[in-house]
């Protein structure tokens, strides 16, 4: 799933279930040279073993199983404070107080 | 003239009588010559006894007539010959008086005459006789001949009349038309001897003058048989349907004769235009009733689809959200210095594919949505089952719940209407989904399968892990109007039941293991090569 550009300058884990989805989020952020790693869900992310972690993730909001506010609230017990940026194609998701940082505005 | 055959004023008595009478007159005639002898004393031999002869000749004919004569020429020489008054012998005739001989040739001579005249007299009047019992009995036959043409006549008659079938000839050179008594009455004349061409062209319905006018010439011209039928306007006003059916003859002369018959079928007729109005009426209630359950049916799909709106709505939004990031994402590789156009061409690629996505769905959405008549295809089940998940994907996912599909590879192409069948689907999962949603139970899951269920039927199966039925409740699920949700109408599970059935399949519910339910259904697999396939 791994695809190393020629320069890389930051590692990002994109977690979202829909592979159109996927592969768009990748090619965007290879154009501005950042590596991506891609996965369909939470548990695969947690089951994928890394020598590090990635400097950022792009978190779909709502995920079957365990959703990315689920991860960030783990993340964040674990005292892992990583930038996350969400996204979401569901108009009802996105009251502020629920994401509680590394907000961005939905691309929707 | 009585009706019985009259008793014969003489039947030939039998022999053995005709000569015991022969006998006796023989015996009278010598008494009443003794007699006339002794009181008259003259001796009337000859003429007594030739009136005995004749009497006996006519009364017995001639073989009597010969005893009789025999008989006398006996009493002629008992009393005549000498010695008189014996029947000793006399055989030597020269002994007889001279005299005597010519008396009895004489005698003899006259005897013969008129038993020959007598028994002549009596065979003429025999004859006569016979030839008036001849005729007699002629007269009977004719008369019973008669008797049972006139009956005939009336059966036939009444045969015309019960079955309102007349008969005609008609002469084409003669123009001489001869009709029955019923044909009379069909076309509503008093009875008369014959009828003409105009007084049919008379009764003929003017709408179908130019018609019979058209047979009419055309069987003159060629003399062939015509069949055909027509109404009639009676004067009365009344219209008449007629079956006419006449066959043509030629006679030896060469002249052509038709000889046919008139029905009257104007109750068949009204019974057909009846039969034909009443099932035109039939059909356009079932078609007003097929409409009506379409509607129906149409409604409760949009309504389904209304509820899974937010969902569908994010389904379309997915491949959209995708087409913009890959098209900025294009934009930015040709905005470079030099442009990287692989790059460029891999996002626009993908942007391709997400419109296909996009389209595939809203394409879904349609064949759900529109308003159209049921109509039977042949299509495969799996693609009308991945059609439906679709849809109802983002549903499964804003309910956090997990989907297993299970679908036969072997599947043989049902026949029926997809969107119907579609309807049965996606209902089948929105109630496995609300079925879940109501109940905190993990996992969650929604399992959807398709199989080969025997020879000649696919089923199709929705499992889930919700609440389940509740038994009390469960012989009622598939009622109309028979709710468990609060803003639920109840037309769900019925409607679902009733386009099952009429596609000739069952659809049933039942619990699943080791919690929830499992709704089925089968559908009959297409026979070959009745309906054109669709596409999936």
């Amino acid at each position: 799933m791994t695809v190393v550009d020629k320069e890389p300058e930051a590692r990002v884990a994109d977690i979202d279930d829909d592979p159109d989805i996927r592969e768009a989020v990748r090619g965007l952020l290879r154009s501005v040279r950042l590596h991506v790693e891609l996965f369909a869900s939470v548990q695969e992310f947690l089951a994928t073993a890394r020598p590090d972690l990635p400097e950022c993730l792009v978190l779909d909001v709502r995920l079957p199983g365990r959703s990315g506010l689920d991860l960030q609230d783990e993340l964040a017990k674990a005292n892992l404070h990583l930038p996350v940026i969400f996204i979401s194609g569901h108009a009802d998701v996105g009251s502020g107080h629920e994401i509680r940082c590394g907000r961005v505005p939905d691309q929707t | 003239m009585p009706q019985s055959n009259p008793p014969l004023w003489w039947s030939k008595p039998s022999a053995i009588l005709r000569y015991a009478i022969a006998g006796l007159s023989v015996a009278i005639a010598v008494v009443v010559v003794r007699l006339v002898v002794i009181f008259l004393h003259t001796e009337p031999f000859v003429s007594v006894f030739l009136c005995m002869i004749m009497f006996v000749a006519w009364f017995g004919g001639f073989g009597p007539g010969l005893f009789a004569t025999a008989l006398s020429l006996w009493a002629f020489d008992y009393y005549l010959v000498a010695p008189i008054n014996s029947f000793t012998l006399k055989f030597n005739s020269f002994a007889m008086e001279i005299n005597e001989f010519p008396r009895i040739v004489l005698f003899t001579i006259a005897a013969l005459f008129a038993n020959l005249l007598s028994a002549a007299q009596r065979g003429a009047a025999e004859s006569l006789r016979r030839s008036r019992d001849d005729m007699l009995a002629a007269i009977e036959d004719q008369r019973r001949i008669e008797g049972a043409l006139r009956q005939s006549e009336t059966y036939l008659a009444e045969a015309q009349r019960l079955s309102h079938t007349g008969s005609f000839g008609w002469g084409v050179s003669s123009g001489e038309i001869s009709w029955s008594e019923e044909t009379f009455r069909i076309f509503g004349y008093d009875k008369a001897v014959s009828a003409t061409v105009d007084m049919v062209l008379q009764r003929v319905h003017p709408e179908d003058l130019a018609l019979v006018q058209r047979i009419i010439d055309r069987a003159t011209s060629d003399g062939k048989d015509f069949d055909f039928e027509h109404r009639l306007l009676l004067p009365g006003g009344s219209v008449k349907h007629v079956h006419v059916v006449a066959h043509g003859v030629s006679d030896l002369s060469g002249r052509t004769k038709f000889v046919g018959a008139v029905m009257d079928v104007t109750e068949r007729k009204r019974a057909e235009e009846a039969l034909h109005a009443e099932n035109a009426e039939r059909i356009r209630a079932e078609e007003a009733l097929r409409n009506a359950q379409a509607d129906l049916a149409r409604a409760a799909r949009l309504t389904t689809m209304g509820e899974l709106a937010a969902s569908i709505a994010h389904e379309v939004n997915q491949p959209l959200m995708a087409i913009v990031t890959n098209a900025d994402t294009s934009l930015r590789w040709l905005a470079q210095d030099p442009p990287d156009l692989d790059e460029a061409r891999q996002a626009a690629e993908r942007i391709v594919r997400a419109g296909h996505r996009a389209g595939d769905i809203i394409r879904t959405i349609h064949a759900l949505a529109r308003k159209s008549t049921p109509e039977m295809t042949r299509f495969d089940v799996n693609a009308a089952i991945a059609d439906v998940l679709t849809l109802t994907r983002g549903e499964l996912r804003r309910h956090d719940l997990l989907l297993e599909t299970e679908l036969a590879a072997d599947l043989e192409p049902v026949l029926g209407d997809r969107g119907q069948m579609q309807q049965v689907i996606l209902n089948l999962i929105v109630n496995g989904i609300e079925a879940m949603n109501a109940g905190m139970h993990r996992p969650r899951m929604l399992r959807v399968s398709s199989e080969m269920a025997g020879p000649g039927n696919v089923l199709i199966a929705v499992a889930d892990t919700g609440m389940g039925l509740d038994p009390a409740k469960a012989d009622h699920i598939f009622d109309a109007f028979f709710t468990t949700k609060p803003e639920g109408m109840g037309m769900g599970l019925a409607i679902c039941r009733s386009i099952v059935e009429t596609h000739g399949g069952r659809l049933w519910a039942s619990p699943n293991s080791p919690r929830g339910s499992i709704f089925q259904f089968t559908v009959p697999v297409a026979t070959n090569g009745l309906l054109n396939d669709s596409s999936g």
